[in-house]
């Protein structure tokens, strides 16, 4: 195939993915101010109804995690297709859907007034003391099986040109290198062993998702139909926990990719890279119990496995990333720009925001701080300063490699702005839940209000930081195709 | 006929088809059950309650037509039963309570009809009723000993008795509210006492006024 | 090529002697999972012999084979619904409907297989997966009777058929993607 036809191919796939990130990042600038509205509720400085204020929780927490998934699944299909055949018209089906997924549960909950936050628990979609009707409820679920099928449509697709290229899903996650019948230098690239692992990890929670969500759509279409409860939490969780964790699983791919190019350097494939993910692959998928520790009809064994695998889950994937990195990185002499600023931001956010993690999911410390704001706390500082971060590395990168635009001062100004930010309300939301601050109150005592008010002033910086970062790719977005950068990618023949 | 065109509109014909097939299949949305439709059909042919025999827990015997000229709640029960009989007439007593006292045995009397007669003779039923505080007089437990007048009865209301084999029935549970004249009003779910306590009362003060 | 059509028949005929018909809808799982599916199987089976006499019909209808899987999945989730299966016992139109439904499904699910491709065949698949899945638990897990002409214990068999199934579908699906396909061809989208 000739390198034009080739380029143009790129080009148009640019567009595409530029679409979901694009979606992704202004939804995600949008979901910050309605945490900003929230912490600033807490803290006393305005008046929100109860009612408003969890409307404000279900969007904001369904709202950052789809927008954060979308954009993220841009990320790794960008990547995934230099190295497999990708279909392009499952990917618009698959932006077409979440759009139709996500203006159904804008309307469920703004018209409707469904706030049953955004792990829809049952039986709480059908009964909300009146809080919400049937309507918003159905709107809602309906809204994330759309979107849901939206993902298990792409990620179809990702397993099948896996398959395809390399045989089986095993072979993706490299397993024939591990068992020594190929060699540690004909392993699969990073981006295919990273995308297995995310088409894995994702379908099955999409499944025990789509189950769930028709379940509680029965129940709010017939009241009579009951189910168990703990098996629905434990499916729901199965589905919200994978979900929200692969987010990091498919941005991470742009950290794999952009670092040795601007380092110079290769970045090769190791046995022990293959095992880590081949762990994390088995540990993602059962370690949601940890969400169950204080539910004492769960059997034990699997709390304790919840909490043992817990600490295993994302430690094998980060200590070689992280370490990967640095090696990469380390008296490389790489050029610091915006992209491999935020990618090793994000590394940085990631190692980080463990910790707080691996501390909650302590049986012991569970029981007593996992319905306070500690929570929060670990999963702002790992999604806000993790996943969410390499996805706008990824947009700085994209903009370089396919536009003449270039970096300016203020977009050094919104890095700092940014990390500093992001860090002061994750910090803010630890220190809450060391004082015992209950996560999810719409009120909270005089005692608990400072924290959320710091909170809400740093939100404001975050979301000036967020905002510049958007410009920048919305200028890219109008110079696209300008080449200005000899980093230009071609595609592997 | 240009292909593309005519493959889009033969999958807008499916999804039409496929929801009108949902639409009647369902009475619009309403009925999964086979039970949820039964009630929709009961309440559309209101049947009369048919004149049968009653003997009740104090070995009365009277027809149906005793009642006549007062509303009655009914429920269908075998005193064997470990499951759902108890909690229907649990919140039979719910509703039971609700009503105005000057009311009960005036305007409205209810009645627990077993369907299992051989079993629940007077004795059986006189003990059942103490469990539930059922003086036995405003709230009656009755069997019907002639089988063909119970089954016509069961038939007439819908009510679906399988024997599981080893002495107890799988069965349908609801409130059945009767008219004056024995007309059937309303079947209602039994789990949601308020809703058919506010519905009896509402319709009872609502007649005297009227 | 009358092979297909004559197993189908057959299968068909079987089905509707009444001594047989009756004994399999007296049970319910065997009514749910075993009656139902036949009847899809006698579908297939016409199918692959009308497919043969008049391809120019399925060219001119399902084209791409999307119409006939999007009826297939209405009309095999419609005899999901509690309420049918008790209707087809107490009303005679249904039962009929039955007979007729659930072979044209076969005959539309024969065709559109073939049609929709891989990518098709495992959403498709994948879908019934969960269905089946949380059809097991409603029936499993609920307090009341669903069914009007089954009993409770009835039901709960039925759920574990329906668990059965998913597990067996979720060790295939296992097996087809950790087992090696690079040989095959065919897996374009």
């Amino acid at each position: 195939m000739s390198t034009a036809i080739e380029n143009k191919k790129l080009k148009s796939n640019n567009k595409l993915v530029s679409t979901s990130l694009l979606l992704g990042g202004v939804l995600i600038a949008v979901m910050m101010i309605f945490g900003i509205l929230m912490l600033l509720a807490q803290g006393g400085v305005i008046d929100v109804s109860d009612a408003a204020f969890y409307q404000f929780l279900t969007i904001h927490g369904t709202g950052m995690v789809g927008a954060a998934a979308l954009a993220a699944a841009g990320v790794m299909w960008y990547f995934l297709n230099r190295y497999v055949e990708l279909s392009k018209k499952i990917f618009i089906w698959f932006l077409g859907l979440v759009l139709i997924g996500v203006v159904l549960v804008v309307i469920g909950v703004f018209s409707f007034k469904y706030a049953s936050a955004w792990t829809f628990l049952y039986p709480l979609p059908a009964i909300s003391a009146n809080a919400w009707g049937v309507t918003g409820a159905l709107l809602y679920l309906f809204g994330m099986l759309i979107l849901g099928t939206g993902f298990l449509l792409l990620y179809i697709d990702t397993g099948r040109a896996i398959i395809k290229k390399y045989g089986s899903l095993g072979k993706g996650l490299g397993w024939d290198v591990l068992s020594g019948k190929k060699k540690v230098s004909d392993a699969p690239p990073k981006a295919v062993v990273a995308s297995t692992m995310v088409t894995i990890v994702n379908t099955t929670a999409l499944i025990a998702g789509a189950a769930v969500l028709i379940m509680n759509i029965i129940n709010v279409i017939n009241p009579s139909f009951t189910f168990d409860p703990m098996l629905a939490k434990n499916l729901t969780y199965a589905f919200g926990h994978i979900f929200a964790n692969a987010i990091i699983y498919m941005g991470v791919i742009v950290v794999y990719e952009l670092l040795p190019k601007y380092a110079n350097r290769p970045w090769a494939v190791s046995k022990l890279f293959l095992v880590a993910w081949t762990m994390s692959t088995a540990f993602t998928l059962v370690i949601y119990t940890h969400h169950m520790l204080m539910d004492f009809a769960m059997p034990k064994w699997m709390l304790i496995m919840g909490q043992a695998l817990s600490y295993a889950n994302g430690l094998p994937v980060l200590v070689v990333t992280a370490y990967g990195a640095l090696m990469v990185v380390y008296k490389s002499g790489i050029k610091w720009d915006m992209a491999s600023g935020l990618a090793f931001l994000s590394m940085f956010g990631w190692t980080v925001g463990v910790v707080p993690a691996v501390v909650d999911a302590t049986i012991v410390v569970n029981h007593v701080m996992h319905n306070t704001k500690w929570v929060p706390g670990h999963f702002h500082m790992y999604m806000g300063l993790g996943a969410v971060v390499m996805l706008f590395s990824f947009t700085y990168y994209l903009a370089k490699i396919d536009s003449n635009v270039k970096e300016s001062k203020l977009d050094k100004i919104a890095f700092w702005c940014y990390a500093i930010a992001m860090f002061a309300i994750s910090a803010q939301f630890l220190v809450s839940g060391a004082l015992s601050t209950p996560r999810r109150w719409a009120i909270h005592y005089p005692g608990w209000m400072t924290p959320a008010v710091f909170g809400a002033i740093a939100g404001v910086f975050l979301v000036i930081a967020t905002t510049i970062f958007i410009i920048h790719f919305v200028r890219y977005l109008k110079n696209r195709g300008t080449v200005g950068s000899g980093l230009n990618e071609q595609k592997p023949a | 006929m240009n292909k593309n065109l005519r493959n889009v509109i033969l999958i807008c014909f499916s999804i039409v088809l496929s929801f009108f097939l949902f639409y009647f299949g369902t009475n619009g949305f309403q009925a999964f059950t086979a039970e949820s439709a039964r009630i929709n059909r009961l309440m559309e042919e209101k049947p009369i309650f048919p004149d049968v025999t009653l003997e009740d827990s104090k070995e009365r015997v009277y027809p149906f037509s005793e009642f006549k000229g007062k509303y009655a709640m009914l429920t269908f029960i075998y005193t064997s039963c470990t499951d759902v009989c108890p909690q229907l007439e649990m919140n039979l007593a719910e509703v039971y309570n609700q009503v105005p006292k000057e009311l009960l045995g005036e305007e409205i009397v209810f009645l627990s009809v077993s369907f299992d007669p051989e079993r629940d003779n007077p004795t059986t039923l006189e003990k059942y009723q103490y469990f539930f505080n059922s003086d036995g007089e405003t709230w009656r437990m009755a069997r019907i000993n002639n089988q063909e007048e119970l089954d016509s009865l069961l038939d007439e209301f819908g009510v679906i008795v399988i024997p599981d084999g080893e002495g107890g029935f799988t069965h349908n549970s609801a409130f059945y509210f009767v008219g004056r004249d024995g007309e059937l009003l309303e079947v209602m779910d039994y789990k949601k006492t308020e809703a058919a306590a506010d519905k009896v009362i509402d319709t009872l003060l609502n007649d005297m006024e009227g | 090529m009358k092979k297909p059509l004559v197993i189908g028949s057959l299968i068909l005929l079987i089905l509707i002697i009444p001594p047989i018909r009756i004994y399999m809808e007296s049970i319910m799982i065997i009514h749910m999972l075993i009656q139902l599916p036949l009847l899809i199987v006698v579908g297939w089976f016409i199918g692959e012999f009308l497919m043969d006499k008049a391809p120019r019909v399925f060219e001119l209808l399902n084209d791409n084979g999307i119409p006939g899987i999007i009826v297939f999945v209405a009309i095999t989730m419609f005899w999901m619904l509690p309420r049918t299966l008790d209707e087809a016992l107490t009303f005679p139109l249904y039962e009929l409907f039955k007979f007729i439904s659930l072979p044209l499904v076969g005959i539309l699910l024969v065709d559109s297989w073939r049609k929709i491709k891989v990518f098709g065949r495992v959403f498709i698949f994948l879908n019934y997966l969960s269905m089946f899945g949380l059809m097991g638990w409603l029936y499993l897990d609920s307090p009341i009777q669903i069914c009007n002409n089954y009993l409770l214990a009835q039901q709960k068999i039925l759920g574990w058929g329906f668990i059965f199934i998913t597990a067996l579908m979720v060790m295939y699906v296992l097996q087809y993607v950790f087992t090696d396909h690079s040989a095959e061809e065919d897996i374009s989208e």
